[in-house]
């Protein structure tokens, strides 16, 4: 019934390296792996926005999310690095988790497969290579307000971030009491002057029950 | 669909030969150098000295997580500024004001984010 | 061609992926990854319906997942500077840590 060339294989090879490399993100132990992992997922679902001639799109996922985010993430993973390793890295209720999200999986899968309506082909109505100018069209006469909108998210969103990460810096700005400020980061301590993310003397973690 | 495959053919030969590369020369390095014995006494930083405790690693300072965080904004701004920049000389002759002005606004919204940071001495690596 | 359900199958299973990493991990960094992946997943549906659709030179889902991903790069910088002010005060980005209310 189907011919062996109707079989994708690009698109099979895509999606078999970019769901084998959300599963190592989403399992690996050593977080700075986990990171590696998504950025290849990124990477991977670029190439299938190429595949799905998407071009710009494809590209703008490698550069903001490849680019951007997994750098992001990967500053975040260096920074919050601590000894304890020694938890096991999946909680209690896992067994919870797993089973909702395997229904979830289910649920969306299963129409999916059964359904005939979307065993549709694709559209061969657009001409890719002027791609780009309609999108710079489009966001020109249709979508100029979603574009300063998202300029505002992106502005609360950045002064939020640097005010959040930045948030005990007058402690640590302060040029006089550098030595009595790494003194007692060793210590737990709540207060804002003992725990100042970039002194490279607090290796001792706090050890809770 | 087989002209299509047959477009990436060559980025495929691309990746074969930078992965084969990679993975060659490791192998070689393996193959031809010299294996020394290692045992776990042998690996900590100080042979004869010093146990080793803690986390080996020290800790990034919080200004590389602000220097990313900046280069998201901008990177944003890039991805909707470049089809702007590829249609913006046909358009401006249809309607300059939604054009310029759209983009202008845009990247002032943005700027304020910027010059906050700028403020907060965000990029102060004296200190 | 590749028909539209091998897409969708696609993004439901890395969708499924990324709820099961955000249920499960206990480190609050990798529970937005999973996040993260989850969105990455819902761009992927758009982008497939958008190339299927009968009115494709429209781009609506290329738009759609334009401003998706500004908005997801804002969400990643806003969450993982809690993440940090997180481990300044508790020392620890495993989310079981995080059961004070005042800290």
């Amino acid at each position: 019934m189907r011919m062996l060339s109707d079989i994708p294989i690009a698109f099979l090879m895509i999606a078999a390296v970019t769901l084998v490399s959300a599963v190592c993100a989403m399992s690996l132990r050593n977080l700075v792996h986990c990171g590696l992992c998504l950025v290849l997922t990124f990477v991977g679902l670029a190439a299938t926005y190429l595949h799905l001639s998407a071009e710009f799109v494809g590209f703008a996922q490698v550069l903001v999310y490849v680019g951007a985010v997994a750098i992001l993430i990967v500053f975040t993973i260096l920074l919050t690095r601590n000894a304890e390793v020694t938890l096991s890295p999946v909680s209690q209720s896992s067994l919870v988790g797993l089973g909702i999200a395997i229904a979830v999986c289910g649920s969306l899968v299963l129409p999916l497969v059964t359904s005939p309506s979307l065993r549709r082909l694709p559209a061969q109505s657009l001409a890719p290579d002027a791609q780009v100018q309609r999108i710079g069209e489009k966001l020109m006469a249709q979508y100029v307000i979603p574009l300063e909108a998202l300029a505002l998210v992106l502005t609360a969103a950045m002064i939020g971030a640097v005010v959040i990460a930045m948030r005990d810096d007058p402690e640590r700005n302060d040029p006089s009491p550098s030595p009595q400020n790494q003194k007692d980061t060793g210590s737990v301590s709540n207060s804002p002057a003992g725990t100042a993310l970039n002194s490279s003397s607090s290796t001792s973690s706090s050890q809770r029950p | 669909m087989q002209s299509q495959l047959s477009q990436y053919l060559p980025v495929l030969m691309f990746l074969m030969v930078t992965i084969g590369f990679a993975v060659g020369t490791l192998a070689f390095s393996v193959i031809a150098g010299k294996v020394g014995r290692r045992t776990r006494t042998k690996d900590i930083p100080y042979e004869c000295g010093m146990v080793p405790e803690g986390p080996g690693n020290a800790r990034l300072s919080v200004k590389f997580f602000l220097v990313a965080l900046l280069f998201v904004l901008f990177d944003i701004e890039v991805v909707f500024m470049y089809p702007w920049a590829v249609t913006y000389k046909e358009l401006l002759a249809k309607h300059f004001a939604s054009v310029v002005g759209g983009m202008l606004s845009f990247m002032g919204i943005l700027f304020v984010g910027y010059l906050y940071a700028l403020k907060k001495k965000a990029f102060d690596w004296k200190s | 061609m590749t028909p539209l359900h091998y897409y969708l199958i696609f993004a439901a299973l890395l969708f499924s992926v990324g709820l099961a990493g955000a249920l499960m991990r206990r480190n609050a960094i990798l529970v937005l990854i999973g996040i993260e992946l989850m969105l990455n997943a819902a761009n992927l549906n758009f982008i497939a319906f958008w190339r299927y659709s009968p009115t494709a030179n429209e781009l609506v889902g290329l738009m759609f997942v334009l401003f998706s991903i500004g908005i997801a790069a804002a969400e990643a910088a806003v969450g993982l500077a809690i993440i940090i002010s997180i481990y300044r005060h508790h020392r620890s980005t495993q989310l079981q840590h995080v059961d004070r209310l005042k800290g």
